[in-house]
């Protein structure tokens, strides 16, 4: 290791927001003004950086420099991504690490605050092949019970999850292709999910939540895995375990009147906060119509409204995170630290805490606030690689 | 002056009577009136709307007989022309078909009127008296009435509504009547306002731990 470099570098660190920043090497060797060899050695941890090329390298990265001194949580479970096309290599890495930034703000916060007690039925599955149908549907309704929801329309799942204890991230990814993600931590004792944003449709949210929940019951203790088949059938449950949850057979099945038509599953849809195609995937799990059926409705509905969209996506406004935006409301409001040393605090840029708490843009906006600089656009586009990999920056910038 | 009772009938009923039963009910009357229907096919235009009516009677009452067996509990037994009944938490319930919206066909039994007599106690919570306290009574009755629409000789084969009604003493009026489909929804809809449970605590002492770090 370098001589002059300084103490306590964790390449961890470098390697883990590499990912979140979805950068090459090469791409942040340009950045920071050093060789890509330089940077390799750095994330091997055969060499630290000097203080100065230290502080280069969390300015153009967007984090304070203390941040990469701070020794790395533990892993999160491994989480099961809706893709598992190769074409997502780097967005899966890049979510993962957000999902690990969410617990280690999560940690940060609970230093000071404590969370709400996990409560979630608990299940021993360590095979996909042992989960019947039945088995999904008495966790869903298990779930609901336990969570005193009752058998009807749920008004908030966001609400109900968190308040369940579970941690809920909800942004804008850059990857409308990978819906969510959902994994438990060891340090924090519970799990978090995190939500993309970037389809802006509130009926889709709802189940995307809704089927996260139920990889978080269903298939904790399974050894997730890429073989397709395997991966196929984790999906699957996970999304039959959505439709039982948010359509409970008892009450649902009352509401349906058959034969139906696609206006009558979109007051259905307005009503339980699930699209149309949802409703119809639940309606044949529950055998009140026939797949025959089930696939005419489907054509109709191509035929009418295209495959993307139905009527009415925008009318139902995506349910929010609320847990963690509390927590550091509460640290605010009872004085335990002031809110523009909370990003310092961390460790994380404001804009990145502002993001994975759901607090409102520019929340730590003040005059004492060290304004960590940003990734001008210009500055990405000149960075591009031979190969032609361009970089997404997370969040388009302010303008 | 007495405060009025926070209790409302509807609140009664399903407090008393759970869901499945009423669900249960609903299905035995209107698979009632298509049996009966299939029942009466055949005979004679001019002997068939009374044997309609009579096949209704009959095989409503067998399948109202079968849902309060399944799901309430002192169900009285099939015989002859006696009203069917059965028992669920503080109500008796009954049944009976009427035509359209005026149900002249309510006050004809003698029993019936009997079992109504019980609602004086729940007339408070619709009415609430000067003198009166209301106490929650041990025993109310309900009915539920299939609705066919029009002269029998032209009705279809499916009852037109079914409602749940509650009468009042003397039946000569009702303290609460729904369709059974609205008073099915009254149950989803009980949990209105979501509990937020989403809400961190401060720990104790992270106030004076970050004063003793600075």
């Amino acid at each position: 290791m370098s001589r002059n470099g300084i103490q306590g570098f964790q390449e961890d660190r470098l390697a883990q927001i590499l990912a979140v920043r979805r950068l090459s090497q090469s791409q942040l060797a340009a950045l920071v003004g050093v060789s890509p060899a330089t940077i390799s050695k750095w994330r091997a941890g055969s060499q630290a950086p000097e203080r100065e090329a230290l502080d280069r390298l969390a300015n153009v990265l967007n984090v304070t420099p203390e941040w990469f001194t701070k020794l790395t949580t533990s892993k999160l479970s491994l989480p099961l991504f809706r893709s598992n096309a190769s074409a997502h290599v780097s967005a899966r890495a890049m979510l993962e690490g957000r999902l690990e930034w969410a617990q280690d703000l999560a940690l940060e916060l609970e230093e000071f605050v404590d969370y709400p007690v996990l409560n979630l039925p608990t299940r021993q599955f360590s095979d996909p092949e042992e989960i019947s149908v039945e088995d999904i549907e008495i966790a869903a309704t298990e779930c609901r019970e336990m969570w005193r929801l009752g058998s009807g329309v749920i008004q908030d799942l966001a609400l109900a999850v968190e308040g369940a204890g579970v941690l809920l991230v909800r942004e804008e990814t850059g990857i409308a292709q990978i819906e969510g993600l959902s994994a438990w931590s060891a340090v924090l004792n519970r799990p978090l999910i995190l939500l993309s944003s970037d389809k802006d449709n509130g009926y889709r949210s709802r189940f995307d939540l809704a089927h996260e929940l139920g990889h978080l019951i269903l298939h904790k203790h399974i050894m997730h895995t890429n073989e397709i088949q395997r991966h196929k059938q984790l999906e699957q449950q996970a999304h039959y375990f959505a439709g039982a949850f948010l359509l409970p057979a008892e009450t649902f099945a009352t509401e349906v009147r058959t034969p139906t038509t696609l206006d009558d599953l979109l007051l259905i849809k307005r009503r339980w906060g699930v699209s149309v195609g949802a409703i119809i995937m639940r309606l044949r799990a529950l055998q009140i119509i026939r797949d025959d059926e089930a696939q005419n409705l489907f054509k109709r509905r191509s035929a009418r409204w295209g495959a993307k969209a139905e009527p009415g996506d925008r009318d139902r406004v995506p349910e929010q995170p609320r847990l963690l935006k509390r927590a550091i409301e509460l640290i605010v409001d009872e004085n335990v630290m002031p809110l523009e040393t909370i990003p310092r605090h961390i460790g994380f840029a404001a804009n990145d805490i502002e993001m994975l708490s759901g607090l409102p843009e520019g929340y730590f906006d003040s005059r004492n606030v060290i304004q960590l600089t940003r990734m001008r656009r210009s500055s990405i586009s000149s960075s591009l690689n031979p190969a032609g990999n361009s970089v997404l920056p997370f969040r388009s910038p302010k303008s | 002056m007495r405060k009025p009772p926070k209790e409302t009938i509807d609140m009664l009923l399903m407090r008393n009577i759970p869901r499945e039963l009423v669900m249960a009910v609903e299905e035995a009357l209107v698979v009632g009136a298509l049996r009966a229907s299939e029942a009466a096919k055949g005979m004679d235009a001019g002997h068939h709307p009374h044997v309609l009516g009579q096949m209704r009677h009959f095989h409503m009452n067998e399948a109202f007989h079968t849902a309060l067996v399944t799901s309430a509990s002192s169900t009285t037994p099939i015989r002859g022309n006696s009203v069917i009944s059965g028992r669920s938490g503080l109500f008796s319930l009954g049944r009976f078909n009427a035509s359209g919206h005026i149900w002249f066909n309510a006050r004809r039994s003698k029993t019936r009127q009997q079992m109504s007599l019980a609602n004086r106690a729940i007339e408070p919570l619709v009415q609430p008296g000067l003198f009166e306290n209301y106490q929650e009574p041990a025993n109310a009755t309900a009915f539920f009435v299939g609705c066919f629409s029009g002269g029998i000789e032209n009705q279809s084969a499916a009852t037109l509504s079914i409602h749940v009604a509650v009468p009042d003493k003397e039946m000569k009026g009702w303290l609460f009547r729904e369709d059974i489909s609205r008073f099915l929804a009254r149950y989803d809809s009980v949990i209105t306002v979501q509990e937020d449970k989403a809400m961190p605590s401060l720990k104790r002492g992270a106030i004076k731990r970050v004063v003793e770090e600075n």
